[in-house]
């Protein structure tokens, strides 16, 4: 039966399943609670966060866009810094964003993220072309944030923007 | 009782020894046999090495790069070292391809030894792992794009991209947990898993001892000492090149990373190219077949391979159709890098004429500045091409000089008066008149090939290129891959880089780059600093 049967003394069929049991019942119960412990921890990045931060970010003031949103100037890059949640830490990391024209906009204004929707590098506004470029995988965006061509499956995403007191801020707490 | 009997009767080691160094390896084709070794010598070369960069490394984006220079520059054998481990892992790749392809052609994967395969390719799996996981590391320009690309990757799969990618990254983005995570995953929770896999890998062999040659004799001899040497020797020429590669080319260290700067290209390393290189056909809704169908398939192709192969002998005439489909497959990969390694993307938009060609060498613009000063054009005209105006001299171009080496240099000092001596606010050093007269001299040796066109570039390029090897840049920083290594090469700044940022960082460097150890330019006139930028700007 075992390789070792002449070592062995003779066992009992009753036995042998209640021992067998208590190995299988322990070794799953150790297992399982490790692995349940180790698990939820390793997989804590799945728990979305509570999106969005606090306050506003200032983008200057609307008397610099009025081009831009006249549709006589293209999309003007504003840069802002934003303190921003990392895992354990929280920085102030500098941001990018583009101001566009958008008639359908009460404000006649509409914030456009930068990060190409493809692969999540960082498109710029080209005066020649007069379009968005992604420098990875060449996706190209018009002025309006709309796929032109390449490998983006959306549009640039908008931002919250803000027209308040002649002024044009990132709404924080409303961002993803 | 001696020691010898003492380990035997306690642990059987004696007995466990003459196992180990008596098993029966094949005579022939025996220095095919050494891929297996040579790779896991460099497995133990990349614990050694990545256990002692682990002594100094903070993995945290404040401190990471911050850190890897400190390895880098301040700490006594650290460039070494990380040089080793850079181009360990490129060495591990290559040595576990090739061993896998020795396997492969030779058939010794059929029965009995099939799970050993399998081994082996979830080896290859957690190598390339490895090389992922560990580029994220230094926290430069490279890391971050790499990473961000690498986690968007899986996103596009359906159902369960999303929460893979959150999974990789360790958050909504690639951040101080993603750094983490990799940095756990790499230097703790893979090896360990590879230590694991190779002493499978090990036991198995020894299980079914080693296939032999697929045709043919099968002369054998003990492992200990005929093939321990033999490996010994392949293990030192791979130890050999990898600390001639860590002192020739360091590992690369970029800036710091900056998920604001849109503008950065990221390139994978070669090992990577394929992959990339498949991703560029697949666009839209058809990206999931590019980046995880043809993938998966091709893993899965590859551990089936025991399974597909349904030949009845192992000799190659009898497997035509496995080895045809395999080295199809090999080459199909092999397309793949060198047409990922040809495929530069365009440099990202920049304000400058993209279709002009590039300055030529700054020692060729600075020799022609040195040739204008010193009146050389009064003999021999104008950019060395003669005429009207040389009285006693002759045009320099495409003609072999008669004066070489001692006797030019003498001639050059005795016919051509040095440059004025620089204003006195300079700093009080030396100043050698004839410092000018090696570009002078590569300058006018150029001449001997035909022209050198200068007129065509920008007054600022010009005077930028003669302004660099003035100040002798290349001391720290290559130009057209040339040049010392402290500092980063000059190369495709357009777009990374303006102006303004460059004319700053010449007068401020410490203020631009945490860190630097470049010495301020702040004494040069600004036209000076401008038509650097310009310069550094046209390079490719």
């Amino acid at each position: 039966m075992t390789v070792h049967d002449d070592e062995l003394s003779p066992e009992s069929p009753g036995r042998r399943r209640l021992f067998l049991g208590i190995a299988a019942g322990a070794g799953t119960l150790v297992a399982g609670s490790l692995c349940a412990a180790a698990g939820r921890l390793a997989l804590a990045p799945l728990a979305r966060a509570a999106p969005g931060g606090e306050g506003r970010a200032d983008l200057g003031a609307l008397a610099g866009f009025e081009a831009t949103r006249a549709g006589k100037a293209g999309p003007l890059e504003v840069v802002f810094s934003r303190t921003a949640e990392d895992g354990y830490m929280s920085r102030r990391i500098k941001a990018r964003a583009y101001v566009i024209g958008d008639p359908a906009a009460p404000s006649g204004l509409a914030l456009l993220d930068t990060t190409c929707t493809h692969l999540g590098c960082g498109v710029s506004w080209s005066g020649e072309r007069k379009a968005f470029l992604c420098p990875c995988h060449g996706g190209v965006y018009a002025a309006d944030g709309s796929v032109v061509s390449g490998p983006p499956p959306r549009p640039l995403a908008r931002l919250p923007l803000v027209v308040e007191g002649g002024r044009l801020s990132l709404d924080l707490t409303r961002l993803v | 009782m001696s020691v010898k009997e003492f380990l035997e009767s306690r642990g059987g080691l004696v007995t466990a020894w003459r196992r180990f160094a008596d098993e029966p390896t094949p005579r022939r084709r025996a220095w095919l046999y050494t891929l297996g070794s040579a790779a896991l010598l460099v497995f133990v070369v990349q614990l050694l090495t990545g256990g002692v960069l682990a002594l100094y490394y903070a993995p945290t984006p404040d401190h990471a790069h911050e850190s890897v220079k400190a390895i880098e520059t301040r700490l006594a054998g650290g460039s070494l070292v990380r040089g080793l481990h850079h181009w360990g892992a490129s060495a591990m790749v290559l040595l576990v391809a090739l061993h896998m392809l020795r396997t492969f052609f030779s058939g010794s994967y059929r029965k009995p030894r099939e799970l050993n395969w399998l081994v082996g390719v979830a080896l290859l799996l957690v190598v390339l792992g490895f090389g992922f996981t560990g580029y994220l590391l230094p926290w430069d320009q490279k890391a971050y794009w790499a990473t961000v690309v690498g986690t968007k990757v899986p996103a596009a799969l359906p159902i369960v991209g999303a929460p893979t990618e959150r999974l990789m990254a360790g958050g909504p983005g690639v951040g101080a947990y993603t750094l983490t995570r990799f940095y756990a995953l790499h230097a703790v929770l893979m090896p360990l898993l590879t230590a694991a896999l190779v002493a499978a890998h090990l036991l198995l062999l020894r299980r079914h001892r080693h296939a032999g040659p697929a045709s043919g004799p099968d002369p054998r001899e003990p492992f200990f000492p005929y093939q321990l040497a033999r490996d010994a020797v392949v293990g030192l020429l791979v130890v050999v090149a990898l600390f001639w590669l860590a002192a020739r080319l360091p590992a690369p260290l970029e800036r710091v990373a900056d998920p604001s700067d849109t503008s950065y290209v990221p390139r994978p390393e070669w090992y990577f190219l394929p992959l990339f290189q498949l991703l560029k056909y697949f666009k839209g809704p058809l990206e999931p077949i590019g980046t995880a169908v043809i993938p998966g398939l091709a893993v899965l192709a590859l551990a089936l391979v025991p399974w597909l192969d349904r030949s009845a002998e192992r000799r190659a005439g009898a497997r035509v159709g496995v080895l045809a489909a395999g080295s199809a497959a090999s080459a199909a990969v092999l397309a793949l890098l060198f047409l990922g390694a040809a495929d530069r993307p365009p440099a990202a938009p920049s304000g400058l004429d993209e279709a002009a060609a590039p300055p030529p060498d700054p020692r060729l613009i600075g020799g022609a500045a040195s040739y204008e000063k010193r009146g050389c054009a009064s003999c021999h005209g104008p950019e060395g091409r003669g005429g009207a105006s040389s009285k006693e001299g002759f045009g320099l171009v495409g003609r072999r000089f008669s004066l070489t080496g001692e006797a030019l240099l003498a001639h050059l000092k005795e016919k051509s008066p040095p440059p004025p001596p620089p204003p006195s606010d300079e700093e009080g050093g030396a100043y050698d008149p004839d410092s000018d007269l090696p570009s002078l001299t590569a300058f006018t040796a150029a001449l001997e090939e035909g022209p050198v066109a200068l007129a065509k570039l920008s007054p600022g390029v010009r005077l930028g290129g003669a302004v660099i090897e003035r100040e002798d840049c290349r001391q720290c920083h290559a130009i057209y891959g040339t040049g010392g290594k402290r500092g980063p090469e000059l190369t495709r700044l357009a777009g990374k880089r303006d102006k303004a940022w460059l004319v700053g960082h010449f007068k401020e460097p410490k203020v631009y780059v945490s860190g630097s150890r470049m010495p301020s330019f702040r004494n040069l006139p600004e036209a000076e600093l401008a038509g650097m930028s310009d310069y550094l700007l046209a390079l490719p």
